[in-house]
Formats: structure tokens, sequence, C-alpha cells
């Protein structure tokens, strides 16, 4: 239970058994539910002891009788309405699970889980001989754990949990389930999504995921034909069923994506479909294995441009600590346009910080420790490029968005969620020629652009004005770095000491360049340390914002020096170090597009 | 008033306005920050974490009222209420203090308060930040930790926290602390006692601490008694390795509450032992262990069994196998044992249920079984019933008395065997029932010859590898662990987990042709032999060979943190034996041998040495720390003796080619 977060899915068998035979739904035996679009809901129960024979398995397959724990059956069931354009819905999961030995006994016999305090519980526990000890339902486990009784190996402990609450709002991001687990097999696995009327889910099953089946049901709960020919069908089921799943023997160096099956799938409502920059034009009922269109993927790289309109300040703080870039775009050469270009990247690069940091500052806003708007700064790396655009627009560099789907996740043409969509700047040079730009990845150089991106097709959305303009698109391929660009040059001297000869004298030069210059950045730089260091000066007034500008050398600086005293505690930690006679940063990179050197002189004992 | 005038006197309005909102910004005196610096200096040393804040005063008041309404009957309606001010000085800008206490269901928080720099504000302070302090091996807890944190810009600025809390019941207040994370340069602890209560304080590890004690009778209205300590600069609570718990070396106070009255009546609380105990029995014997299907197994489970000493093994290794130790901790379950009923049928419990368990099994099979209580070595050695206190036992264990002989099961163990007493209960004190009276006795120490691990490694060098046979052999707590983890183990991961355990996680070594022996079975040792082949353990310079000897280099990194104001404690007795014996291959011969070492102290031996006989060369090494533990006044000497064996384990042995 522990790991049924992380358990997951699929396959699907074309034929259902499970609902279609007579009245299908039963009511849930819930309190009434003060929303009445959930007093018109009736969902088949998947908590129902008696519901149906793959929860009735006892039987372990010979192949998994080694095995700690085995998964007999598993089933999902998200239930999702529409009401008042939002979504709500209504959770449930089951598992069975057979307890074949006693680290087993000793992982299940106690759940504890977050989920469980807010859920309907129930839980049947069955002896290897058949015999059903209890059968518990409560409405909640509460804080703490939830420990279960007479425990022992060769038993199976069946258990539900169904959430009570019914303000569950879905965003519409693309979620996935993996069907592997390291913990266990799975005999067999359900995933179900039931859609009320005006709910809508696209859904893809990818590495030779099983397919899904969808069943059309009306009010009654009688299966009907789709919408399209007949308009009292009110639900839609989207099922799918995977079976004998191996435990996952490893994975490390595993990338689900790429090699696991798995599905991802989004739901969504029409309300969403600007404000989450989901599908513009709903084909209601066949959005399903649909990929995006061109149009589609036009208008969300305009609602981002305008939702992302947001760095005013950086403007600013830009003009003023460096007056000469604000010239006309008139006459302005190559080089000005790409000072521009890096002082834009150069800013934001330590202006943006990461979500998780933004997320505990929301928690503390109350506090007004950190008065300065977060949000000003805050850019995912998902859509951090509309304001980098932004900037552009405001000096006056002409530019493209280019949408693209990162490497590890498919083909553009495939894509159907448009969450996957990763975004890059193509720059029209006054001089004609292109300069292709991806934005930040915390610490790289501006002429340094993501690898998932790289080699990678996309298409050029020329930036349009009105949402109902027509775009035009061009495919283009992202430039491809050479390996020879991202250098890595460890150059060591190692002389025995003249006063003893068990100390060892290391001198290191370390060259980083390119793309292997962000990883030793990042560790030097630690973006936090340099927001508290010095951006709280920056939020009072405009001449703190000034002064910062002005000392922002002294500043970074200062910061700089602080980093040098960290790495050489870390390579006092890592390594038995005698003493540290030096060490030298030459450029720690802040500076852009110049690779990062680092000298060190010191001693080693131990080793000899 | 003419047009004018009023646009004037409008005009004055509006600035005198503008003059009185426009707040002008605090300004830190300079001789505070001065005393920030002076204090930084002082308590802010290179190499060592730094202290963002001093604490400039520390007090805490408690004082005692009869409650209005009923909470506790039997209690006369009693209240402890503790205020604390605390005062922190800023030493570094920009970071958040915090201020931590506990709070469970018989406490509360009445009242806070926070004032900056001599201001009541909200402007930095952060709020409550509560979390259950429970874990998996907790089934229920009521223990909340809660910090009180706030945040603070300049150098020099005094944050102040008041928190004001209740103890609903006063019965479970039993102790305060001076120190905490944080230099204090005064500390103050204050109890105002009321005529109607008597308590009784233990001052504990008082010794090297400069606190002065004073006790004032208050006349006027409310008539007390006011017992007051005072210390000043105080340094934060020592951290570091190995440290026993805080009981064994931070100054505390230990509170007795040994009678409340109230008009004629008068409660009797913690007098004596016997009222304790008389408390303790009054909740055993609420407990209802009667059971028919519990009197049908221990009876199934004794068929057969003719010898007590068997009968007895089989009720102990059957809970240890079966019943699942899980810690409640929920206000009078902390106290209160479950059904031995209940136990049975859950096949889970606390140290109480599974105590009580015990003994109803074991007076079914016709024993003289006791519930016995203990405070494990968590506690530290005042905490041995010489005074009345809830918090001289921390474990509940069942004792048998046979034949004159007091034979104490702890089922909380797993796998130890009858007679073998884990670590952390041997030497304590112990309270058993005894009808309406109790036996104070003590668990038996045992020798340290308990914990012998042996090792032996017979190895030859063939090419470049290192080969041979080793075998290990466990006992004691080590023991003890290995077969919990190895039973908790999943089924599919066992075997490679084991064989990953005797390379030692290293991936130059390679085992084969392993056997093991004990694992099942707590009445043997553990016995593991294999094959070894190890990479990269010899050195060729011009054909002279390099090598260690040394496989585990026990207690390499047991160093300690000078000066040292605690005692070194390592929980268990250690007796740790290796023995390799290299066949020195032909062609070669014995060049240099590092010189041995003999150190022989009162707390620890370590004794290494190498010899040469025939064609081998023979390593022996043990370490013995007979006592848990090195008193800090030798931390110096013990980081000395590390240092010749780390030069030892760093030496190698040469073979020169002949």
């Amino acid at each position: 239970m522990k790991n049924i977060s992380t358990l997951v899915v699929f396959l699907i068998l074309l034929t259902t058994s499970l609902f279609s035979q007579g009245k299908i739904f039963i009511e849930t035996g819930d309190k009434p539910p003060k929303k009445a679009y959930l007093l018109k809901s009736v969902l088949p129960d998947v908590t129902d002891w008696n519901g149906g024979e793959v929860f009735d398995v006892t039987e372990v397959p010979e192949k998994w009788k080694n095995e700690s724990v085995v998964v007999l059956a598993y089933k999902y069931q998200k239930y999702v309405a529409n009401y008042k354009n939002s979504t709500v819905g209504l959770n449930t999961w089951r598992i069975r699970l057979k307890l074949q030995d006693k680290a087993a006994v000793e992982e299940y016999s106690s759940l504890f889980d977050n989920e469980l305090s807010q859920s309907n519980f129930g839980l049947k526990q069955i002896k290897p001989d058949g015999t059903i000890i209890d059968i518990l339902e409560m409405e909640s486990v509460g804080t703490g754990q939830f420990s279960i009784p007479n425990l022992e190996v060769g038993d199976i402990i069946d258990y539900y949990s169904k959430t009570s609450g019914y303000k569950y709002y879905i965003r519409a991001r693309s979620q996935t389930i993996v069907n592997a687990d390291e913990d266990f097999p799975i005999l067999y696995k359900e995933d179900q999504f039931i859609l009320g009327k005006q709910v809508f889910m696209k859904i893809k099953t990818v590495n030779e995921m099983p397919s899904y089946t969808e069943q059309w049901y009306d009010n009654n709960g009688v299966e009907c034909e789709s919408p399209t020919t007949n308009p009292k069908a009110k639900r839609r089921f989207i099922t799918v069923i995977d079976k004998d799943i191996d435990r996952l023997k490893d994975s490390r160096y595993v990338y689900y994506s790429q090699v696991l099956p798995h599905m991802r799938y989004q739901i969504f409502v029409n309300r969403l479909k600007y404000y989450d920059f989901s599908p513009s034009d709903v084909e209601v009922f066949t959005t399903q294995g649909t990929p995006l269109s061109y149009k589609e993927i036009g208008d969300y790289v305009y609602a981002k441009q305008k939702a992302f309109k947001l760095s005013y300040r950086i403007t600013t703080l830009m003009k003023t600590y460096n007056p000469n870039l604000v010239k006309k775009a008139d006459g302005r050469t190559v080089e000005q346009t790409m000072d521009i270009i890096k002082a834009i990247h150069h800013t934001v690069k330590y202006l943006s910080r990461p979500l998780a940091k933004y997320e505990a500052n929301v928690y503390y806003h109350r506090t007004r420790i950190m008065d300065y708007d977060e949000e000003k700064y805050r850019f995912s790396s998902l859509n951090q490029i509309f304001p980098l655009a932004n900037e552009m627009d405001d000096f006056n560099i002409s530019y493209d968005i280019i949408a693209i789907v990162p490497k590890n996740y498919g083909l553009l043409d495939e894509l159907m969620f448009e969450d996957m969509l990763k975004y890059g700047i193509r720059v029209n040079l006054p001089d004609g020629n292109k300069f292709f730009y991806s934005g930040h990845m915390v610490y790289n150089d501006y002429n340094v652009n993501n690898y998932l991106l790289e080699g990678v097709e996309g298409i050029v959305v020329e930036t349009k004005k009105k949402r109902s303009e027509d775009v035009k698109f061009e495919k283009v391929k992202f430039p491809t770095s050479s390996y020879k660009d991202n250098v890595n040059l460890d150059k060591k001297t190692i002389t025995f000491s003249e006063d003893d000869i068990k100390v060892l004298n290391v001198e290191n030069e370390n060259t980083y360049k390119g793309i292997l210059k962000i990883n030793e950045s990042y560790r030097i730089l630690h973006l936090h340390d340099i927001f508290e260091t010095y951006l709280p000066e920056y939020k009072k007034t405009p001449k703190g914002r000034k002064a910062l500008a002005e000392n922002r050398e002294n500043i970074l600086k200062k910061v700089n020096e602080e980093r040098i005293e960290r790495y050489k505690e870390r390579l006092e930690d890592d390594y038995d170090v005698k003493s540290f006679d030096e060490i030298e940063v030459i450029n720690t990179g802040l500076k852009e597009g110049v690779p990062l050197v680092i000298r060190e002189k010191y001693s080693l004992e131990g080793l000899v | 008033m003419s047009k004018s005038t009023r646009i004037i006197a409008t005009a004055l309005f509006i600035f005198q306005i503008t003059l009185f909102s426009a707040q002008k910004p605090y300004k830190v005196p300079q001789n505070r920050i001065a005393l920030a610096a002076e204090y930084a200096e002082k308590y802010n040393k290179e190499g060592e974490d730094e202290n963002e804040f001093v604490i400039l005063n520390d007090e805490i008041i408690y004082t005692f009222e009869h409650t209005k309404k009923d909470y506790t009957t039997d209690d006369f309606y009693t209240r402890a209420i503790k205020t604390q001010h605390t005062a922190f000085l800023t030493l570094i800008e920009k970071k958040r203090g915090y201020l931590v206490d506990n709070f469970d269901d018989e406490s509360s928080l009445m009242k806070k308060r926070f004032i900056v720099n001599g201001k009541s504000s909200s402007r930095n302070y952060i709020g409550r930040d509560c979390i259950s302090n429970y874990s998996e091996s907790i089934l229920s807890s009521d223990n909340r930790l809660c910090s009180f944190g706030f945040y603070s810009e300049e150098v020099g600025d005094v944050s102040e926290l008041q928190i004001v809390k209740t103890f609903k019941n006063v019965r479970y207040l039993t102790s305060v602390y001076f120190r905490t994370n944080k230099p204090i340069i005064t500390k103050r602890i204050v109890f105002k006692v009321p005529n109607w209560l008597e308590v009784e304080f233990h001052e504990i590890n008082f010794d090297g601490f400069d606190i002065v004690k004073n006790v004032e009778e208050v006349t006027g209205k409310n008539q007390y008694t006011e017992y007051s300590w005072v210390i000043k600069n105080l340094d934060k609570s020592p951290e570091g390795a190995f440290m026993p718990g805080g009981t064994y070396f931070e100054p505390h106070i230990a509170i007795n509450i040994k009678s409340i009255k109230k008009k004629d009546d008068k409660l009797e609380l913690f007098r004596d032992n016997a009222a304790v105990y008389s408390w303790y029995q009054e909740l055993v014997s609420n407990c209802d262990n009667e059971s028919i299907e519990l009197v049908r197994f221990v009876n199934n489970l004794m068929k057969d069994k003719t010898d007590d000493e068997e009968k007895i093994k089989a009720i102990y290794y059957w809970i240890q196998d079966n019943v699942r130790y899980i810690a409640y901790e929920d206000g009078i379950m902390g106290f209160k044992p479950d059904d031995a009923k209940d136990v049975f049928a859950m096949k889970y419990g606390d140290c109480k249920g599974v105590a009580n368990l015990a003994k109803t099994m074991l007076t079914e099979a016709g024993f003289d079984a006791r519930l016995t209580w203990v405070g494990t070595n968590r506690l530290g050695p005042k905490y041995d019933y010489s005074f009345p206190s809830l918090a001289n036992d921390n474990h509940m264990i069942c004792t048998v008395i046979k034949d004159d002989e007091q034979i104490f099961i702890d089922p909380t163990e797993t796998y130890i065997k009858l007679r073998d007493n884990a670590d952390r209960i041997q030497g304590r004190n112990v309270m058993i029932e005894d009808g309406d009276n109790f036996i104070i006795s003590s668990v038996p120490e045992a020798d340290y010859k308990r914990n012998l691990v042996r090792k032996n490694w017979t190895m030859d060098i063939v090419g470049d590898l290192v080969k041979g046979r080793v075998s290990r052999e466990y006992n004691g707590n080590r023991k003890v662990s290995i077969m919990n983890s190895y039973s908790y183990t999943a089924a599919h991961e066992k075997e490679e987990s084991l064989k990953s355990f005797l390379e030692n996680h290293d991936k130059n070594v390679k085992v084969t042709n392993y056997t093991s022996k004990g694992l099942e079975n707590r009445d043997e040792p553990i016995l593991f032999e294999f094959d070894i082949e190890q990479e990269n353990a010899i050195l060729n310079v011009n054909d002279d060979l390099y090598i260690s000897l040394e496989m585990d280099r026990n207690f390499s990194e047991a160093d300690v943190d000078l000066p040292r104001t605690v005692d070194i404690y390592f929980g268990d007795k250690v007796y740790n034996v290796l023995d390799v014996t290299l066949n020195i291959p032909q062609g070669y011969s014995l060049d240099y041998m590092p010189e041995a070492i003999h150190i022989e102290k009162e707390e620890y031996k370590i004794n290494a040495s190498y010899t040469n006989e025939g064609n081998q060369v023979k390593y022996h090494r043990e370490i013995i720390i007979p006592n848990r533990s090195i008193k800090k006044e030798h931390a110096k000497e013990w980081n000395e003796s590390l240092e010749q064996l780390n030069e030892l384990y760093d030496d190698q042995i040469v073979l020169k080619k002949n």
C-alpha cells in the first residue's frame, strides 16, 4: 500500500464483462453529496467485496512463488464530473495482495498513508485456507497508522480507499501511469476513468501498452451508443486493463517514457481551454489518440505570450545597469543584438528560481518576509521562453517562437499533449542570419542550448497579434552542438612532498565548457543563496534597484567568494585533504560564453 | 473660517498625517550591534556550526492552580502553567529562529506573543509549525513537536517569544531542562509552588555547572514558595558522534509531585516508589486478560513439553516470532498495558502489551510470571528508582521467578535467546510486581564476550588476486541485528543482500561457495564460511608486493571532536577479533611488517600484531570495549589510540622477490 502511489497500469480488454450485465450501476451508499451534479452520479462500486471475479483470486502463479509480495488484483477508478466548468471527482482504488514472506508481513501489517487518513477505508483479510477473518470498514484511518491484526505469511489482504471529498480539482496537465513496479509483480491491473457530461479526455498508450476500451452509458446505467448517435449517452467509460506484469527487476538507467509500457492522459473541461492552454477547438468525442494540430500549437503560443508578459522589472533592471542597450532596432548591428540577448539571458539567469522555492515563499507569504513579487521572476522550465520573448519585444528584436517536442517524448506530429511541448526562440538577426536560443537551464550560457532540444524537429510559429489570425508554420531542426563544444579538461599534477613522502601535492586545473559547464557552475553557485544575499535589497525601492544594478559586480563577487569557500569545504569533506594551499577560480561561470576554469593546489594524506 | 484658511488648515492636516504616517525604519542601536559582535566572536568559532542567535534571556516559570472545570477528578482539577519568555539576539542577519516545545493531549498552548526590538509585532513572526512526533515504529502518539518561528533581518535585533502552555494534569510534569541548541546568556527556571502542593525537586547532572538555587517564601494574597535556579553563560547542548541520551549529561530538574490538597481533601500522588507502583498496579489491574482461545493455545503449546526451561522458551520464542512490536505513546496508553487477549488476537502490541501477554501465557503454563518496569540505557544512571518518578522507566518486560532465579523476558526483542538480555536493559534497575508490594532488582550485566564478532581469513596470493577462505562468527547484539535484517529482507532479495554483506559491499571482493549456520536459530552463533577473491588488494612495485591484511578497519572513524564534554557512548559492549593468515607465495620472502600495537586502558583494549611463522604472516587484531563507554576525560587518549590504530591500518606488509 505504501507503494500504491507508484503502482501503475494498463491493458485493455476489448470486451470488459465486468460491468456489462444487466443493471450495472449501484448506489455508492455514501452520504448524500451536497452538489447536485453528484446526486445524479451512479458508479460501479470498486469497493463491493463481491464485486468481481478478479478480486476472488487466491492463487499465485508458480513463476512468482519466490516473490515477497504479489498483487493479485488492482483497480483504480477516477470519476470526474463537470461542475460549473470545473472538474470535481471521486477517486477509488482497491488492491489485493498476497504476502509470501516475513518481510512482506512486516511491510504491509501497518498501513501508513496520508491518503488513507482522508478516505473511506475497507479491508478484508483472507487466510491461506480461504477463511475470511474480518471485514473492516471505516470512515478514515486517521493520523498515525492502521495496523492489521493477526497477519501471517500466506495471508491475503484486500483493501480499498475511497476519497470522500468532492472538491477534487483536476488540472489540465497530462498524467502518466506506468505499469511496472519494483516491489511486486501484478496479476491483474485495471484503470478506469468515468467521465461525466462535458468532461473530456485524451489518452495514449505507449511502448506496447494495451489499448483502452470505450463504453457509453445513459443516466439509467444502460450501455448505449455514443452521443454522436445517441443524445442520451451521458457517461463515458475509458478502461485500460493489463495482466501478468512482472516485477521490474532493475529501474536504474531506465527512462520510462522510452522503455516502459505506460499511458498518458489528460482530463479537462471547456473552461480550461484558454486558461490552461487546453485545445482551443475541442472535438468533443474524438480527442482520443488525435495529435495536436499546428493551429492548436499556434493558439498555445499566443496564449502563453499573453499570460507571461510579466517581466517589466527585468527590463527596468537591464536598462538601469546597461543603458547602452536601449537603442532603436533600426541600424542595430548583429553584435549589439547579441549583446542584448546575452544581457537578457544573464539577467534572468539570476532572477528565475526553482518552483519549489517559489512555493515555499507562497507558504510564508503571510509573514511578509519576502514581500517582493515572486511571480515576476518565476519561470517554470516549460514556460520560461515566453517572458524572454517578451523582453525581446521590448528591445525590438525580431524573433519567432519554435514549438518542439523534446527528444524523450517522441515526434511532433504524434504529439497529443500540449504540456509536453517545449519552446525555443529563433532570432532574426539584422544580417539575415538566424540565432537559435533555448532559454535557461539554470546556469547555461546564452549560446548553449538545452540538449533535449538539440537536433529535434520543431515548428516555427510566427508571432501573431490576435487569436483569430492565421499564422504560417515552418518546420525546422533545432541546431546540434558538437561534442567538441562540450569540454571537460581535467589536468592533474601530482608530486611527492619533499618533506614527507606520505604527503602528495596535487595541482589541479579543471576546465569546463558548453553544457559541461552547467553542472560545475551549479555546484559552485547556488541560486538560493544569491537571492538570500541581494534580492531583499533589490525589492524595496526603485532607488534600491538602481543601487543593486550599480553594485551588481561587487555583490556577485562577494557571493563568489562564499562559493569558493564552500567548494573548498566540499573538497575537504570528499577527500582527505591535509591542507589547502590555494584555490583559484578563474571564471565561476558568471560570464557568458567563457569557459569555467578552477585551479586548485592542495595536499593529500593517506593514499601512500 | 475663510476659504484660504480652510485650504491652509487642510494642507497642514494632510501634512501632519503624512508626517505621522511615514514610518521611520527601526535602527538597531550601536551598542546592541557591538554586543552581537562580541557574542559572535565568543560563540562562533571557526570550523564549527555558526550560531545565528544567542539567547540573551530564557525564563521558564511554572505556576499551579486548581481548575474550575472537572478535568481529571482524581487530581483535584489541578494544572500546571508554564510561561516561557525567550529573548534572541541576532548574530547573523536575515536568519530564521525557532523556539521548540512538545505538546500532547495532556498539554496545550494558551497564549503566544512575539516582540521585536521592544514592540509587539506580527511582521516577522513566521508562525507555529507542528509535526506529529511519530514514526512507522509507533502505532499512535499524541506527541507533537511544535516550533514557533520568526525571521530576523538585522544583526543586533532582539526577538522575544512568550509562550504560555498548560499541563492539564500535573502528574505528567516530570522534568525541565536548562540547555537548548543555542548559547544562553541567562537562564532562569522558576517554580511558584502554592502551599497546597507538596513537591520535591531533584537536581540532576548539576556538577560542573554554576547553577544558583534560591528558595523564597512569598507572602500576601497568594502565598507560595518560589524555587528558582539561575545559570549564566550556558553553552548550547553538545552534539556529536557516540552520544548517550540527554539524561546522562544534561543538567535538569526532575519534579516529583507528592500530594495535592484541596480544602479538606488530600490526594497522594508520587510520594515514594510505592505510590508510583500503586498507580501502575491500578492501571494493570484494569486489564482483561482472560480468553479461552489463549488458554487453549497455551495448553496446546505446552503439550508434550515437560521441561520448564523448554516451556518458558516455547512461550518466549513464540511471542518473539509471532507478535509484532509497535509502540503506543498516546495519553494513558503510554502507561496502561493492552489486554493480553487483544494482543494475542491482534498479534501486535507495544512493550506493555507484549509483556502482559508473556505474563498471562507463562502464568497459564504454571509459572510465577510478573510484569516488570525498567528504564532502558537511553535513561541516565540517576533514573534507577532512587527517587519516585514516572521518568524512571520507559519500558516494560516480564520476569519469571523460578527457584529464586529472576529470568527476564523481553518479548519486544526478536531472535534473542532465554537469559540473553539485550545491552539496553543490562545492569538496569527494574521494578518487579509483587502483589501489593514491589521488588527493586536489576538485570544482570553480561560479559563483553557476549558480543563477540570473530573473523578468520586464510589468504593466498594468486597472480594479482588475493584468494582464500573466510569464516565469520557473530554473537550477542550483532547476531540479533543480522537475524533481524535477514528475516525482514524480501525473499527475492535475500541471497543478493547476504552476498553483498559478506563482500563488505566492496566491488573488488567476490564471494563464492558460502555456507551459513544459525541464521534462523537464536540458540547458536551465526557462522558464515565462504571463499573469497579480492582484486586491487596488492600493489606491485618493482616485484615487491605491498599488501594490507586488515579487512575491516573497525573503529577507524570512531574518533571524536575535542574538547569532549560528554562521555563517549557506544550503546553495546564491543568484542571484535580478526585473525588473518597469509601464505607467502613461493619465490617471495617477508621484507617488512608493521610494528605491533598494544593499548590497554581501563575502558578499552586494542591489540594488533603481525608475526612471521615460517612461510606465513599472521595478523591478529582485537578491540574490546567492556563497558560500552569511555569517559569524556579520556577522549583525547581515545583519539590518540585510534590514530595509532589507523596508522597500523594504513600500513602494509612488504613481500620481496627472492
